[in-house]
């Protein structure tokens, strides 16, 4: 954890309401940010928002300072998340098959009932394409890509967060990775 | 498309995951293809634009929508004008209720007869009052007599229970209730609530 969230959090803890203020503006951007990408809804991501700071003070005298506190948040948050989509019963969709009595999965080409690339995408800049492009993804694949390169948590800490085993995630982070380069080239050729 | 098989492990060497061994052969492949070089582009340009993805910023009014759940003195007074506006909206209706109901004629009828009612009640009760007092009166005049008379009653009783009590199998199984409610008491007894480390599992999306 660092320094500086340490102090907030042990302010926090001592009943000092400015550092409550502090903490909620220093991280809703990043928990409002992976919210939205996740459920695609802004009301829907404010209220996800919202539930992860009020779960996080609650639960914050338990918090263990050995941990990074981002990555703890970013847990509740993506825990969230993914429960709200599977309340919301959006069914993900699978871009992977295994192969009846073998280990080995194959990816198979389906069109996503959500934003399609091609139409979220046209006339705008870079970094809304690659929001789209992330959007495109099934939920499984997207939380790890967030997690990953946006909240910058380690795959060990993903792992934690989602109750996946290492392989899985690093699997999945792959798989997405390689879907995402491929939507991308196919954009640019 | 990328035919080569070593394609497979440019993510690993980017993630720094690969063994250093591994890693500089990895290295001393990536010279020579073509195919995994552009591999390798392509997946840099990925990397730097998912690093540069914006983070939105929702706004104050959500930081004080947050704040109004979450800092103990907001909850606290989010909470005491919620009980206000409920006492202030209970007492309304029931003053509206109340003055409807007085106005009403037969209302009158009904008060009158009640007042009737409570006012011979109040007399009577005045009334028995004053007539216990003045018999225990009357006891205390005569003195003794008085404690004679409880004496008489509660000696017997009391006397009933000490034979009672005299027997060892009587006077051990009071003993042995006596002890064993004291024991169920101390396991009942209140304890200090054992927290959970961790948060709370709100789901994982099953795959």
């Amino acid at each position: 954890m660092s320094g500086e969230d340490a102090g907030l959090v042990r302010r926090c803890l001592a009943g000092d309401e400015k550092a409550y203020r502090e903490l909620v503006e220093r991280y809703q951007g990043q928990v409002y940010s992976l919210s939205l990408r996740m459920v695609r809804r802004a009301e829907d991501a404010e209220d996800l928002t919202q539930e992860t700071f009020v779960r996080m003070f609650r639960a914050l005298a338990r918090y263990d300072p050995e941990r990074p506190f981002a990555a703890w948040l970013f847990t509740i948050a993506s825990r969230l998340c993914i429960d709200h989509i599977r309340r919301r019963r959006v069914s993900p969709i699978s871009l992977t098959q295994r192969e009846r009595d073998s280990d080995e999965e194959y990816e198979i080409e389906v069109e996503d009932p959500g934003l399609k690339p091609d139409e979220a995408a046209a006339h705008v800049e870079e970094s809304e394409r690659t929001s789209a492009l992330i959007e495109s993804l099934p939920p499984h694949y997207r939380i790890v890509v967030l997690l990953r390169h946006v909240q910058d948590l380690s795959y060990e800490e993903i792992a934690a967060a989602l109750h996946l085993p290492l392989g899985t995630v690093k699997a999945r982070i792959h798989r997405a990775r390689a879907l995402l380069k491929t939507r991308m080239e196919g954009r640019t050729s | 498309m990328n035919r080569c098989s070593e394609s497979e492990r440019i993510q690993e060497w980017l993630d720094g995951e690969l063994p250093s061994a591994s890693a500089r052969a990895f290295e001393r492949h990536l010279d020579g293809c073509r195919h995994c070089e552009a591999e390798l582009r392509a997946l840099r340009a990925l990397y730097a634009s998912l690093g540069r993805l914006p983070v939105w910023d929702p706004g104050p009014a959500l930081t004080e929508r947050i704040l109004d759940h979450t800092v103990p003195s907001r909850v606290r007074r989010h909470l005491v004008t919620a009980i206000g506006w409920s006492y202030t909206a209970l007492s309304a209706v029931t003053t509206f209720a109340f003055i409807s109901w007085i106005v009403r004629p037969s209302t009158h009828v009904w008060l009158g007869h009640l007042l009737t009612t409570v006012s011979t009640r109040l007399i009577d009760t005045a009334l028995f009052t004053l007539d216990a007092i003045m018999g225990l009166a009357l006891h205390l005049e005569r003195g003794w007599g008085l404690l004679e008379v409880l004496s008489g009653w509660i000696l017997p009783v009391a006397r009933a229970l000490a034979a009672v009590a005299s027997d060892p199998w009587v006077a051990g199984s009071l003993w042995g209730a006596t002890l064993c409610s004291a024991a169920l008491l101390w396991w009942l007894r209140p304890r200090p609530v054992r927290i959970v480390k961790g948060t709370r599992n709100v789901g994982i999306l099953a795959l």
